[in-house]
């Protein structure tokens, strides 16, 4: 039921280490005075960043996980979304989002999750970045439902220990929630209206189905109740 | 940020304070019904080791489960406690209704994790859980939201025709008496195999008829589903 996808973000930092503690001028230092100088090398913080669908019919779309300076946030409720959110929101594409200017860092999974399924994405970062994460993926299987985390501190994480956090669903509020464009069942994903919608994120109310709306292509098996997906942060190096 | 540091330092502490002592936890346990008319059948408390789960997210619900949550049968669950040297508390032994609070003791023993389920009724595979919470070391109250499940092993129907035994279709009972009858099924597919958050009911307002057995005025809910206060003496 678990796919583990692993992804390398800061590969470099390491590779740095070991090459400047290499001797790359040519000469042969075999004598015994040759000594170590003890080099500062930068202090490298490894997460793993798991989510898991607990929905009961909702896709989930592919996930990304993004880090930049406190403070910055993907959305805030009662605002309107970025053009980037929307894009998120209703299509479940985050290349927007990671392509933010305020981002730094970023690790995207290529494939979304089915209900009941986890991913694992593993971030990798220097004790001189940022550690304010965020994450949003798309309910696919409604017009622009999103859930995630915005702006969550993780810099107090000691090796070995987990942060967890349940959560819950937003409307992007840039389409109105017609249940026909849902990009989920074939429907449209990305359009740049926000014509019939309230144009600002809100928590979510929910779908009504083919059951309470006759016009509605949705199935009773997409319903959701908060909370829609469990985040499971721990810092493994 | 909820960091579990704080607890872990504070655990520490307490530790070195009682090194010589058992770690035993005497805890008082009061369960709010949190519903509007959705009845708990008999309630399990359970205290149990780490490696040990009643249930899940995102993993398939255990035989002993699905008996909890198709038809309030909990005897599987206490075995399966028991057997890994558990402890077991039945909070209540028989169905309560929404509004109801109920009270218990439990003598933890050197179990450091605590689970709660019982089946939400009317519902085909919905449960009220809560999955190994670890008990502080710390006395104190401490307060618990509690989401309602669904175990993923039958569809959501919401046809009440008696059927809570496991691989029969169907809603055992409505104890608050307001369920209808020849529904025709409010649907036809289990969306997630796996324990998941419960998407709540659909219900319809056609009591001899419609797609639902159920009232959508009177048996829908949104989460929590109940409030958990656990004293640790």
């Amino acid at each position: 039921m678990k796919k583990i996808q692993t992804f390398k973000l800061v590969g470099l930092i390491a590779m740095t280490a070991i090459l400047s503690a290499c001797d790359l001028d040519g000469n042969d230092h075999a004598s015994a005075d040759d000594t170590v100088e003890p080099i500062e090398t930068p202090q490298t913080y490894v997460y793993e960043v798991t989510l898991t669908n607990i929905t009961q019919g909702q896709m989930i779309s592919p996930p990304a996980v993004i880090t930049h300076a406190a403070g910055v946030k993907l959305w805030e409720a009662g605002e309107p979304a970025s053009v980037a959110l929307e894009m998120l929101a209703e299509s479940g594409d985050s290349s927007e989002l990671v392509a933010l200017p305020d981002v730094e860092h970023s690790v995207a999974s290529e494939t979304g999750l089915a209900p009941g399924e986890s991913q694992t994405l593993t971030l990798e970062l220097s004790d001189t970045d940022s550690m304010s994460l965020s994450l949003a993926v798309m309910l696919g299987i409604t017009n622009d439902a999103f859930t995630g985390v915005t702006d969550l501190d993780i810099s107090g994480l000691e090796l070995n220990e987990s942060y967890q956090q349940s959560l819950m669903a937003y409307d992007a509020g840039t389409e109105e929630n017609d249940e026909i464009a849902v990009p989920g069942i074939g429907g449209e994903g990305f359009n740049a209206s926000r014509e019939g919608d309230v144009d600002r994120v809100a928590v979510h109310a929910g779908i009504l189905t083919e059951l309470e709306l006759a016009t509605s292509l949705l199935l009773p098996e997409h319903k959701f109740d908060n909370p829609t997906a469990q985040l499971i942060i721990t810092r493994v190096q | 940020m909820k960091l579990k540091q704080t607890a872990k330092s504070l655990a520490i502490i307490s530790t070195l304070l009682s090194a010589a002592q058992v770690n035993a936890a005497d805890l008082d346990i009061t369960l709010v019904n949190l519903t509007h008319s959705i009845s708990f059948t008999p309630v399990l408390v359970a205290a149990h080791g780490e490696d040990t789960s009643l249930f899940t997210l995102g993993e398939a619900a255990s035989l002993s489960l699905q008996k909890m949550a198709e038809g309030g049968d909990t005897s599987g669950l206490k075995s399966d406690v028991t057997a890994v040297g558990g402890v077991n508390l039945d909070l209540t032994d028989a169905p309560t209704l929404a509004g109801v609070t109920s009270m218990g003791s439990i003598d933890t023993g050197s179990n450091e994790y605590l689970s709660l389920t019982a089946m939400l009724l009317p519902t085909n595979d919905g449960f009220v859980g809560l999955d190994s919470w670890h008990i502080p070391t710390e006395a104190g109250t401490y307060t618990i939201m509690l989401n309602g499940y669904d175990a993923g092993t039958e569809v959501n129907d919401e046809i009440v025709n008696g059927g809570g035994e496991v691989g029969v279709a169907g809603i055992p009972a409505d104890p608050s008496g307001n369920a209808g009858s020849g529904g025709t099924g409010a649907s036809f597919n289990e969306g997630n195999t796996t324990v998941h958050i419960h998407p709540g009911n659909i219900g319809d307002t056609d009591a001899n008829g419609g797609f639902s057995d159920l009232d959508s005025t009177v048996h829908r809910w949104l989460n929590p589903v109940a409030k958990l206060v656990i004293t640790v003496n």
